[in-house]
């Protein structure tokens, strides 16, 4: 078992900043205990954070718990919201402990645990391995699976059902069309003024939009993705559309919008001209079919996958 | 070349091939930075800004591996240099900080206390005769603001709780998080804690 938890360790040094904000939370609180708690807490979450900042995936510590200083006196929880997916609780275990305590607070909505070993004289934090669920406040540091498996949760998280859209059940950033835009699109509106209001029933039109962040390369240019949906019977229509996001009326030249088939093979593809307010896209698929949406400017490229 | 840096090698390869953003890529990231860690190759240094020299280093290797170009060197040196390089940049901060702070000998204002956490919330709760009205389904006893004032430190364990109100840990938590947590989240939020 020894061996086995050595060869998944992955370690990360507790940097400074890390250190400086355990220490302004737990000042806060108002027993020992409490304080310890927190710190360590802090510290588990912050070397996560750090972890998946290492790997691209993005997360926002305010809207944690962990992050919220009254959660932190009213429950012990170390979660780290990762966008578009959920929270990650990050539970520190003490040097020496073969089993991590997981307080009852923490057993529902989370995405996953990540047990994290905690050696503050070597400023060390050892991410041990990673469970989808936990029903026992023991956790035993044998039942973890290698960090890689979360690599996997995070990644399949991010896969959009399209079947839920009929529910009404939008994850992962898709949203409405006017509160991607706000009112400042009017045009944007116009041109999709045909498509209907966004109800579920049979036959109804869905749509929504998506922010696409290409990240720094561009400048922080930012795209929308539109996808609209319509079911008949067996088929149903897809029809994308990219747009720009920002003020800007035209897609930068030779943005690609690429559709993969599940075998990752391009199956349709369309290009922006110089002078292009967006580009689009159509397709039938069947239901249960998996494709991928890429979008490709330059160096930077975006992956969205679907499922119908 | 030796048999870690042909690993390396081969690894950066294959996550070049991997997509962006893909769990391949992060997965045989996770896979380099393991195996040099390993190695004991990376140098170290007591200098109290190690760790975060350090951490930028790995984050570097993250977003850089794909123009490292392995006719050049190792990639444990291409990442030292890198490390000593985030190293002397905090030095220099810190003497920089140090000069201004002689020369000038300003009075650092202490860090604003933050307000007491604990009365305040335990001043909400016990006013708030709404939070008696959220209780578990069939047990108007165990309500929101008796189980939030039990929870807040030094906190009763959930354990004794069960034993109690003769309800199960589970219950009890669950009921916890998904009731009691959202409305302590809203407090925070009108506090302007967050």
């Amino acid at each position: 078992m020894l061996n086995n938890t050595v060869a998944h360790a992955f370690l990360l040094p507790i940097t400074q900043a890390c250190l400086n904000t355990a220490k302004y939370f737990s000042q806060q609180q108002p027993t020992a205990a409490k304080a310890e708690q927190v710190r360590l807490n802090t510290l588990a979450v912050c070397s996560v954070n750090n972890y998946l900042q290492m790997l691209g995936i993005p997360t926002d510590l305010k809207a944690s718990d962990s992050w919220n200083p009254v959660l932190q006196l009213c429950a012990d929880t170390a979660d780290l919201e990762v966008t578009g997916c959920g929270r990650l609780e990050c539970r520190p275990l003490k040097m020496h402990l073969s089993t991590c305590y997981v307080p009852p607070e923490v057993w529902e909505d989370r995405i996953g645990y990540v047990v994290v070993r905690v050696d503050e004289s070597r400023r060390e934090a050892n991410l041990l391995g990673f469970v989808t669920h936990v029903d026992d406040e023991e956790l035993a540091i044998s039942q973890l699976q290698p960090l890689e498996n979360l690599c996997d949760r995070l990644s399949n998280h991010n896969q959009v059902y399209l079947s839920e859209w009929l529910d009404n059940i939008f994850t992962n950033g898709w949203q409405t069309v006017e509160a991607l835009f706000g009112n400042t699109q009017t045009n944007l509106a116009y041109r999709f003024r045909s498509s209907g209001m966004n109800r579920g029933a049979n036959g109804d039109k869905i749509k929504r939009a998506k922010l696409i962040d290409l990240g720094i390369q561009l400048g922080n240019y930012s795209l929308a993705l539109i996808v609209e949906i319509q079911s008949k019977a067996d088929i149903t229509n897809i029809h994308l559309q990219l747009h720009p996001a920002s003020e800007l009326t035209y897609l930068p030249p030779d943005v690609q919008l690429i559709v993969l088939d599940e075998s990752g093979e391009t199956f349709l593809s369309a290009t922006s001209l110089s002078a292009d307010n967006y580009i689009q896209l159509h397709f039938n698929g069947e239901a249960k079919e998996q494709f991928s949406v890429r979008i490709i400017l330059g160096e930077a490229i975006i992956t969205e996958t679907f499922v119908i | 070349m030796d048999e870690l840096e042909g690993q390396l090698h081969q690894l950066i390869k294959e996550a070049c091939k991997a997509m962006p953003g893909s769990s391949d890529r992060q997965k045989k990231l996770t896979k380099i930075i393991r195996l040099i860690q390993k190695s004991g190759k990376i140098w170290r240094s007591s200098s109290p800004y190690y760790e975060d020299a350090l951490q930028q280093t790995w984050l570097h290797l993250c977003r850089n591996f794909h123009v490292f170009d392995p006719e050049r060197g190792n990639v444990t040196t291409w990442l030292n240099v890198h490390l000593q390089w985030r190293l002397k940049d905090y030095w220099s901060i810190e003497q920089q900080q140090k000069a201004w702070m002689h020369g000038e000998m300003i009075d650092v204002p202490a860090a604003v206390e933050p307000p007491p956490m604990l009365p305040t919330v335990k001043q909400w709760v016990e006013a708030n005769d709404e939070l008696r009205v959220i209780h578990i389904h069939g047990h108007p006893e165990v309500n929101c603001q008796v189980l939030i004032l039990r929870r807040l430190p030094p906190e009763t364990n959930w354990k004794t709780l069960a034993t109690e109100f003769n309800i199960s840990v589970s219950t009890l938590s669950s009921f916890y998080q998904r009731k009691c947590l959202p409305l302590l989240r809203k407090f925070g939020e009108s506090q302007g804690y967050l």
